[in-house]
């Protein structure tokens, strides 16, 4: 199941209001400044890579945006609502998925149970009671598995997974409950060749279905998946564009090299 | 079981070709798949055997041997009635495993809902209304009252004139409580230990406040008093015995609904990862109020259950100690398995119980000794022990093997079944072993005999990796 | 000293008078006691004392009264015999002082009719006025300012005149006028209300009271005593105030301790150590052994035990937290839920073990340095043992301060807990980091247990009194943060101690307000959680996550 591969690259001058945006965002811990960005912002069913060299503060952008972590100064929009001061769970119930580096997945729960619990159900505790899954539901379960291939497991439960179906396990409960911003943070690591494959073209079938932002430092996973590339350093956006274009600029060559 | 559905229509409609790629045909073949992967997993038939069996041997041991064996006099009905005592503490352990074996909570305070329900119950069975012994040189009101010098019923007291009142608080209050005190404590993300101390310290600050006379809960003597026929004569004790039974069943199948219901699945994955569930749009502290308040009203059931069997009450029933202590009768059990806190719960008591009647000197010891080694050297507790020996029936190990898995289970269901009923035979109590303030019987010898020759087969027959869980398919599948 | 104390000898007249006793008749008798009373020798006391109860010996014709009893190695418990007068030991044949394992009244003096024992009473309290010990004397004269009558005024007004700035002159002056008050002319009752309002002692205060009753019908004394009274109840207030804040320092001081360990144990092993309170009672247990041994062995130099008894406390602490680390909790590591309950276990085995080789109610007798206290304005009185557990306590909290921030140890305890897997890579034997640092942390709670004897009798059961406390103390003041533990262990002493006044001023919650405070305490912890669920001081940045 190969996708098309595309090769568009939306325009940054939309008139639309971006889905993702950040406003003169700083983030300080104890006077270290981890974030320090005077606009970043991503557009619908965009697939954005941020790259950048160790503690540029990717991880702690994602963090902002879903609300983990709470900005020192500046504000952070999602939807055109302002998220800056909203909690972690009410930004997820807005549509914002995580994916963490480390797969994040119930482990005494089967592959099933865990998409079971990552549908976009009620969240109350009545309906969970006595909810159960729609036949409909069920279809929705059984085709994302299939595609990451996990339908023989369905039963088996999480912590017996190898590290990579345990990344797709959880990139199928994110796709599952059909958040509007896919935040990814490393897909790539501890995966295998074939695994990593797998997983580029994973994600270039949601693009276009969901908004998707991507950090990584596998450059062959970020040339696969042929999208527009944001660098940080220092807490600062470097620079922004395609892949070549980013490669090319000095200051990025200098940051990831020298010191 | 749609999935079974879908594989019976797929197999009747006849299944759609490989080589059509059709959207219809793609999701029949993706169904069936799935229906595939269902049907591997049910357990073979031999463990649904050993299922099987093990509940008719329970139901009928229970249901009716042991009744019977009490009303033909071979177990003495005093017996009978600790036996119902150890099933409204099973009742408790219910609802700990659900807090603790399920939702991952360690609460330390399950002692104090076990007395509200309890001293609910107790307070209508000290009242007129309820049998209790009240006389006119006493003005008609439960005597600690008189001895404080109080003439006429409290306030608070008067609506426990009525059993249905008694009942619904018993079963009511310590839900209401818990829900009040989880919704403030989980809200604001206390968990782990924090959790435990905190439940620990309101433990025993109820008890503090319990003690006192002022409470007019009857001080440290606690409620007493009550009709002593509930307690001695022989068709209430049968009766009673036969109502926790009926009300524990009821309360194992309640707790069984909740466990396999989706909640109880967001149960687990609170245990295993609470932050991942907030990312997942979820607010775990409101499935945590209700798996603490659940337990709460267990506790309280248990309670409720306890003072017409017993006939005291007293804040001693819910101190510190006493509230940690059950969470080991859990831990014994089995946690993350709802039979395994009811076995662990009798286990331990019966076994404290004879102990602390045999071996007076070295009973504490015991106890103390239990929650360290339970912990360190056995953490699945005996539902582990069964759950062993399914899982080598279904890897196809011969009976043999299982039921050498099973002898430690056996033989303390045993050693446990024959102290509580009185059956001991006078051979085995002998003592065997004797220092200056120290009898051991023969029993005990033989107990831990059986168990150490048991766990040794065990470990040096389980050299080889423990884990043979079947491989993940993926790489075989496509 | 007052100046006019006789220095001869006791006359021979008195002592005779005194053997005469033993045969003497009322009439006698009474010529015999209006002869000390004119005398007015302060060290006829103890013989004049022991006559009354009976207790007065005639021994081979020498005047003997019990002493009090002492510990002598290898004979236990003895009663020495002293001659009444002189106070000097009495020695036998072999010109070695004779003891007496008990009171044995063969050789006594008839004790007087009753009668002639309130006389004997009026007697000694004058007499007393007199007492060449200040202790007795300053007591003397606060208890004649008791009294209802003004039988003792002359005396007390003698001398003060004759030494108007000696160290007693304002007990003097305050007694004086408690009794004028009382007892005085209207203008003598109008100053005495006025001074007492500037003395504000609680004995002053009972004295106004007393004066306000009887003077309903002058309203200038009436208003003059209401004046003085309101002074005093605002100096005592205040005077509560500040002893409640210090018994808060004491008791906050041992919280501290107490939960600088559990901070140091959790913070580095996530580990609750519930047996805490145990260890604490080890040390407890170990000052007890530490003292009887100096007892039995060394008595002479009793004073001195807890020089020996503080470090063996921390070793011996130390050492069975090092045994229990290695042998169980260690197995746990990673499952905090699990250490906690079988730390519960190995805390219930150590009380166990303790109630059968010590039994259920012991108290260590303080070495004598630590009696008595310090009264730094009038009736605010500072008991030197809880002097002695602040500094004790803040001195221990120093060096656990310069430990963990100054020394290697201390680097390597910081590193492991900040980055167990880093620490190990570089290195660090962090098992081995994780025993020490254990056995520190139990080590502090045997230091803890050292200063509860001073003040209180001690059980196997002690620690469960302290242990909720300090679980609060550290879930308040966040983990493995020394200000916060300090902070909150404190500021709960505080609450502890201001609370139960409070709630005693209430009369309907007076008997229960220990247990109430303390449950109040409680909930406004569990609100206090509501807002920081992390404690006061909660780790930050990536670590929060933990």
């Amino acid at each position: 199941m190969v996708a098309a591969l595309t090769t568009d690259q939306p325009s940054p001058q939309t008139q639309i209001e971006p889905l993702v945006r950040l406003e003169s965002v700083t983030v300080s811990f104890d006077g270290f400044k981890a974030l320090d960005i005077n606009a970043f912002s991503v557009g619908e069913s965009e697939l954005r890579v941020v790259i950048g060299p160790n503690g540029a503060g990717k991880t702690t952008l994602c963090d902002v945006i879903s609300g983990k972590t709470r900005v020192t100064s500046g504000k952070v929009f999602f939807g055109g609502v302002e998220t800056t001061k909203m909690r972690d769970a009410a930004i997820a119930r807005m549509g914002v998925g995580r994916k963490f580096q480390t797969p994040t997945v119930f482990d005494s729960l089967t592959v099933f149970e865990n998409m079971e619990l990552a549908l976009p159900n009620e969240r109350s505790v009545f309906r969970n009671l006595f909810g159960s899954v729609t036949p409909e539901q069920n279809e929705a379960i059984l085709t994302v598995l299939d595609r990451v291939r996990l339908i023989g497991d369905m039963y088996t439960p999480a912590k017996y997974l190898s590290h990579g179906q345990r990344q797709w396990l959880e990139i199928s409960m994110l796709i599952v409950a059909h958040p509007k911003l896919l935040l990814i943070d490393e897909p790539a690591a501890g995966l295998t060749d074939k695994e990593t494959e797998l997983t580029a073209e994973l994600l270039l079938e949601l693009k276009g279905r969901h908004t998707i932002i991507c950090i990584e430092h596998d450059m062959d996973f970020v040339r696969r998946l042929n999208s527009r590339v944001t660098v940080l350093d220092n807490g600062k956006v470097l620079a922004e564009g395609t892949l070549d274009e980013v490669q090319a600029n000095e200051q990025v060559v200098e940051a990831y090299l020298g010191r | 079981m749609t999935q079974t559905r879908i594989k019976a229509k797929l197999e009747k409609d006849g299944l759609p070709d490989l080589d059509d790629q059709s959207p219809e045909a793609m999701r029949s073949r993706l169904l069936f798949r799935a229906s595939q992967t269902y049907l591997a997993r049910t357990p073979p038939m031999q463990v649904i055997a050993m299922r099987i069996g093990g509940i008719v041997i329970v139901f009928a041991l229970f249901f009716v041997v042991i009744p019977l064996l009490t009303s033909s006099g071979v177990v003495p009905y005093y017996k009978l009635n600790f036996l119902g005592k150890y099933l409204c503490f099973a009742i408790v352990a219910l609802g700990i495993d659900l807090i603790w074996g399920y939702t991952g909570l360690l609460s330390l305070c399950q002692a104090l809902f076990f007395c509200l329900g309890g001293y609910a119950m107790a307070m209508h069975l000290s009242l007129k209304e309820g049998g209790g012994d009240v006389r006119p040189e006493y003005h008609n009101i439960p005597q600690f009252m008189f001895f404080n010098n109080l003439t006429t019923l409290p306030a608070f007291w008067i609506p426990f004139k009525s059993f249905t009142f008694a009942l619904l608080a018993g079963i009511a209050l310590p839900g209401i409580v818990a829900g009040i005190f989880g919704f403030f404590i989980f809200r604001s993300r206390v968990r782990g230990v924090y959790l435990s101390i905190v439940t620990q310290a309101v433990a025993w600050g109820a008890w503090l406040l319990i003690s006192r006379n002022e409470m007019l809960m009857g001080g440290t003597n606690g409620l007493t008093n009550f009709d002593k026929t509930m307690n001695e004569k022989p068709s209430w004790i049968i009766g009673l015995y036969l109502l926790t039974l009926v009300v524990l069943l009821a309360s194992y199948l309640i707790c069984r609904a909740i466990t396999r219901s989706r909640l109880g699945k967001v149960l687990v994955a609170i245990r295993d990862r609470e932050t991942r569930l907030y990312f997942a749009g979820y607010q775990p502290y409101a499935f945590k109020v209700f798996a603490f308040a659940v337990g709460a009203m267990l506790a309280g059931i248990g309670g409720m259950l306890y003072s017409p069997q017993v006939g005291i009450i007293t804040p001693q029933n819910m101190n510190v100690e006493t509230s940690i202590l059950m969470v080991i009768w859990v831990a014994l059990g089995g946690r993350g398995k709802l039979w395994g806190a009811i076995f662990g719960a009798i286990v331990t008591n019966v076994t404290l119980s004879s102990l602390s009647s045999d071996l007076p000197s070295l009973w504490l010891y015991v106890q103390g000794g239990m929650f360290v080694l339970v912990v360190l050297l056995f953490p699945e507790g005996f539902a582990g022990i069964w759950a062993s020996a399914e899982k080598q029936i279904a890897e196809g190990a011969r009976w043999g093997r299982a039921i050498l898995t099973l002898v430690p289970l056996f033989a303390v269901a045993l050693f446990v079944l024959m102290e509580a009923l009185g059956l001991t035979p006078d051979a085995f109590r002998k003592v065997v072993f004797h220092t200056s303030n120290v009898d051991v019987q023969l029993k005990y010898v033989l107990l831990i005999l059986i168990l150490g020759l048991a766990g040794g087969t065990q470990v040096l027959l389980n050299q080889k990796p423990q884990r043979k869980e079947f491989a993940p398919s993926a790489a075989a599948a496509n | 000293m007052n100046a006019a104390t006789v220095v001869a000898p006791v006359s021979a007249e008195i002592i005779d008078g005194f053997k005469s006793l033993k045969t003497a008749d009322s009439d006698q008798r009474q010529k015999f006691y209006d002869l000390i009373a004119q005398k007015g020798d302060a060290r006829l006391i103890p013989a004049i004392s022991a006559y009354r109860n009976g207790t007065l010996l005639l021994h081979d014709d020498k005047l003997a009264i019990y002493g009090e009893r002492v510990d002598l190695a290898g004979q236990g418990s003895m009663l020495p015999l002293l001659d009444a007068i002189t106070g000097d030991p009495i020695k036998g044949a072999d010109g070695k002082p004779i003891l007496y394992s008990k009171i044995d009244l063969t050789d006594a003096i008839k004790s007087p009719p009753y009668r002639e024992k309130r006389i004997l009473a009026n007697m000694l309290s004058a007499l007393s006025l007199n007492d060449p010990d200040p202790q007795k004397h300053k007591q003397a004269i606060r208890d004649a300012g008791d009294r209802t009558d003004d039988s003792l005024l002359p005396a007390l007004k003698t001398q003060l005149a004759a030494d108007p700035n000696g160290k007693f002159s304002s007990d003097i002056q305050e007694a004086i006028s408690r009794l004028e008050l009382l007892s005085g002319t209207r203008d003598e009752k109008l100053a005495a209300a006025t001074t007492l309002g500037t003395y504000k002692t609680d004995r002053s205060l009972t004295s106004l009271e007393r004066a306000r009753d009887r003077a309903k019908d002058d309203p200038q004394l009436l208003a003059a005593i209401n004046s003085s009274i309101a002074a005093c109840n605002r100096y005592q207030s205040r005077i509560s105030f500040i002893q409640d804040t210090f018994a808060g320092l004491s008791l906050g001081s041992i919280l501290v301790l107490l939960a600088l360990g559990l901070s140091i144990i959790f913070g580095l092993m996530g580990v609750i150590n519930m047996a805490h309170g145990e260890f604490m009672m080890i040390g407890a247990f170990t000052t007890y052994v530490v003292s009887e041994f100096f007892r039995a062995h060394f008595p002479g130099i009793y004073d001195w035990y807890p020089i020996v008894a503080i470090p063996m406390a921390f070793l011996i602490a130390g050492v069975a937290g090092f045994i229990c680390e290695s042998l169980v909790i260690r197995h746990l590591y990673g499952r905090p839920l699990e250490t906690l309950l079988a730390t519960w276990g190995i805390g219930m085995i150590l009380i166990q073990a303790a109630r059968e080789k010590f039994g259920d109610n012991l108290s260590v007798r303080p070495p004598s340095w630590i009696e008595g206290g310090i009264e730094v304005a009038p009736d605010l009185f500072f008991p030197l043992n809880r002097l002695y557990i602040i500094a004790f306590c803040a001195m221990c909290i120093a060096m656990v301060y310069f430990i963990v921030n100054r020394t290697k140890l201390g680097l390597l305890l910081r590193a492991t807990t900040q980055n167990r897997e880093m620490a190990a890579a570089l290195g660090v034997a962090t098992r081995r980091v994780d025993a020490l640092t254990f056995a520190f942390g139990t080590g502090l709670a045997g230091l803890a247990g050292v200063a509860v004897p001073m003040y209180n009798k001690i059980n196997p059961s002690i620690g469960q009194e302290y242990i909720v406390d300090s679980f609060m103390v550290v879930v308040v003041g966040g983990v493995g943060k020394l200000a916060g533990a300090i902070i909150a262990g404190l500021g709960l002493g505080f609450l502890n101690k201001y609370i139960e006044p409070l709630l005693q001023s209430v009369p309907s919650l007076a008997s229960g307000a220990t247990v109430l405070g303390k449950v109040i305490v409680l909930a406004l912890i569990v609100l206090f959680l509501q807002f920081r669920p992390a404690g006061l001081f909660p780790p930050k940045g990536r670590m929060a996550d933990n």
